[in-house]
């Protein structure tokens, strides 16, 4: 089966409306809701590995959940988990945004929203950068191990200065490169910007809003019954 | 008072990325406490990420950073699903008033930053002590909703109003104002080394 194509947008949505949806709907049933939804979403768009991920992560939490709830000492750290699990189908859509979208989609997509520009950038650059960071960590490591130094425990404030300095001054660095690659594409122009990626709202996407919303309601009319 | 140019953006931008992984970390690490670590989650995140906001105001010092950064956080969290209305309007007023404190100046002494640090990060702590305290059973009822207990809800209110609210926002002030401290200590010699640098 061909893989559908989704507008960042319906993702961005789907995921600032479901959350808010707690206070009129029974938790448990948007719990089920989002999880089969994200789901059946992730395997309409092709993200099979990442959607048994998921899945696995999903059904990990649910049985730490249920091993910490039993017991009372351990119990809050339960209902933190139980929370971790409600924000993870919205967190593998937004996982969906960050590794299947470049940032020249993201950024035309979010110019949509009409959210300030300077916000659309950064917002985008702050998608873009975190996963990267296991990478970034990996580097710093290894530039420490070449200089023979570790990082441990036994010294957590030493450990955390040579992984925080590398880090922010990274960053800076960083931030130069990027900017320069920015002013070339004109990101500060006073203008409407253009895009190779036009991202237009499709039959498909809107098939996707009209799912989500009918669910809510299915919700908010069950939370009445 | 200067204002933020696309440079500033993107580092600041850069850093929020920074921040908001210690961010979910500490309120992860802060879990382990219970409700009262819940409730002074900000202040943990405040004194790890300390040198990120510190690093942020002598690289930027612009106003408007504060802001800026708090929005990106906002945004970003409403993306992965965890938005809630309280948190984003009194962190907001809480990044206005770091701003107002510490961005007017080029190079805010270290208290003043560390103040600033303080009020952004008790703007954050604000969003679930404010509603815990003046609506205590819509707030009570939203995280039921999301699966707490009604137990763990009546402790979670125990430990953010009264006289440990009050409690929860003096630590969470001074968590920040001090992980501000231990940012300007690891982070000075570098700075005072890029100062000669750039006066040669």
């Amino acid at each position: 089966m061909k893989a559908l194509k989704i507008n960042p947008v319906v993702l961005i949505l789907i995921n600032v409306i479901a959350p808010t949806m707690y206070i009129f709907i029974s938790g448990k049933y948007l719990q089920i809701y989002l999880l089969v939804f994200a789901s059946v979403l992730m395997l309409l768009i092709g993200r099979i590995k990442r959607l048994v991920c998921f899945l696995a992560v999903y059904a990990g939490i649910m049985g730490l959940y249920h091993l910490l709830i039993s017991n009372e000492t351990t119990m809050f750290l339960g209902l933190f988990f139980i929370v971790v699990a409600q924000s993870l189908p919205c967190i593998a859509l937004a996982s969906i945004l960050v590794s299947k979208y470049n940032s020249a989609q993201l950024l035309s997509a979010l110019e949509k929203l009409r959210v300030p520009k300077g916000l659309v950038v950064a917002v985008t650059i702050t998608l873009k950068y975190i996963p990267t960071f296991r990478r970034e960590f990996a580097y710093i490591t290894e530039s420490m191990r070449l200089r023979g130094i570790g990082f441990t425990w036994k010294k957590p404030a030493q450990s955390f200065k040579y992984f925080i300095v590398p880090q922010l001054f990274r960053c800076a660095a960083l931030a130069e490169e990027v900017t320069a690659a920015g002013l070339v594409k004109g990101i500060d122009a006073p203008i409407k910007r253009s895009s190779y990626y036009e991202e237009r709202f499709s039959y498909f996407d809107l098939a996707v809003i009209v799912v989500f919303i009918a669910g809510l309601c299915g919700g908010i009319l069950w939370k009445m019954k | 008072m200067k204002m933020l140019k696309i440079k500033d953006v993107v580092m600041v931008a850069l850093l929020s990325a920074l921040y908001a992984v210690v961010y979910m970390l500490a309120g992860s690490l802060s879990m382990i406490f219970g409700p009262f670590g819940h409730a002074i989650s900000p202040g943990i995140c405040g004194l790890v990420a300390g040198s990120v906001v510190y690093f942020m105001c002598r690289k930027v010092g612009k106003f408007g950073q504060f802001i800026l950064m708090q929005a990106i956080l906002l945004v970003l969290f409403s993306i992965m699903g965890a938005g809630y209305l309280p948190w984003f309007i009194t962190s907001m007023i809480g990044a206005v008033l770091a701003d107002v404190v510490a961005s007017r100046e080029a190079k805010p002494a270290v208290w003043k930053i560390a103040v600033a640090a303080g009020l952004a990060h008790v703007g954050q702590a604000l969003g679930s002590i404010i509603p815990a305290t003046f609506f205590m059973e819509s707030y009570k009822e939203e995280w039921m909703a999301r699966g707490q207990s009604a137990e763990a809800m009546d402790e979670m209110v125990r430990c953010s109003t009264g006289i440990l609210g009050v409690l929860a926002i003096i630590v969470v002030f001074i968590f920040a104002f001090a992980g501000i401290y231990i940012g300007h200590a690891i982070l000075k010699k570098h700075f005072e080394k890029k100062e000669i640098e750039e006066a040669a």
